[in-house]
């Protein structure tokens, strides 16, 4: 019974900060490309991208539960649809790449323990997730009769998602690179 | 949920994130292996993986290998497939590798320039 309730608490911590983290990353897009804002629903540069695949490679579907609360808690009362179309909008942001990437990782063999991930598998993931939120989200727009901008909205959703992956991502992996640098064998 | 330790998984991708750095550096042994394969392309006839593989006898193949997709990953060199057998890969030079050689040369040749006549 103690166990059950340290493994649930564990995974409520998950979700909290995966949510937070998600609604602090989007924060900071909106105020540092507040002049690539296509839409409300869609940026030419969009960090937090890279922060989807990532979550759930790390913690599966416990991060697609992050990702809900988190895409929620962003855009709780800025669609102007009501709570339905809120829920509705969250779930399809954090499934989504939850489906992107258990398809990526079922395709490209990749293990529950990520073992031999490398940077073309994460690549791949990044298209995979930016190319299924496009469709997706867009999708969902289009068929409660909320798309605005057609083509163009679609296809800022998918660049804004490749190229905020592909800084993001770019950051990160410096950071890493410039704390570990490599080191030869003896 | 999966049941794999966390840290295992943030160990794993987080090296996968880092080797996606453009500043990472090679590692002395991967620049050994450039070194000679730029060696090697010198040479009119195509380089195999197998053949690299087999020459670097001081490591495992499998080391071998790693080191081999290592500078594809670093985009130093590409792979392709042998006209008659798909399965041989063969070897060939990404323009960064040539641009490494490149910087070498030119730094070896101001280095010889600054150098006094004797």
């Amino acid at each position: 019974m103690k166990f059950e309730i340290a493994k649930l608490s564990g995974a409520v911590t998950q979700v909290l900060g995966i949510a937070i983290a998600w609604l602090a990353l989007a924060e900071l897009n909106a105020w540092i490309f507040s002049d690539l804002e296509q839409s409300p629903n869609a940026h030419w540069i969009f960090l937090p991208a890279a922060f989807r695949p990532l979550v759930i490679l790390m913690f599966g579907r416990t991060g697609a539960a992050g990702l809900v609360l988190g895409a929620f808690l962003t855009v709780y009362g800025t669609t102007g649809g009501g709570p339905l179309h809120e829920v509705i909008f969250s779930v399809i942001l954090g499934v989504t790449p939850w489906i992107a990437v258990s398809a990526g990782k079922w395709m490209m063999d990749i293990p529950h323990n990520l073992a031999g991930l490398g940077p073309r598998h994460i690549i791949l993931l990044c298209t995979l997730c930016a190319s299924a939120n496009a469709v997706m989200l867009n999708g969902y727009l289009w068929a409660t009769g909320r798309l605005e901008g057609g083509g163009t909205q679609i296809l800022a959703v998918f660049v804004g998602d490749l190229l905020g992956a592909a800084l993001l991502l770019l950051i990160i992996s410096t950071a890493l690179a410039l704390a570990f640098p490599s080191r030869s064998r003896g | 949920m999966t049941e794999e330790p966390l840290h295992i998984r943030l160990l794993n991708l987080m090296s996968a994130i880092r080797a996606m750095s453009p500043f990472g550096a090679l590692t002395a042994d991967e620049e050994q292996l450039l070194r000679s394969l730029l060696v090697r392309w010198h040479e009119p006839r195509d380089l195999s993986v197998g053949e690299v593989m087999r020459d670097m006898t001081e490591v495992s193949e499998a080391t071998a290998y790693r080191r081999i997709m290592s500078l594809r990953d670093k985009g130093l060199i590409t792979l392709r497939a042998h006209q008659s057998d798909k399965r041989v890969k063969l070897i060939d030079p990404a323009p960064l590798a040539l641009e490494y050689s490149e910087h070498v040369g030119a730094a070896l040749e101001e280095l010889m320039e600054q150098r006094p006549n004797r």
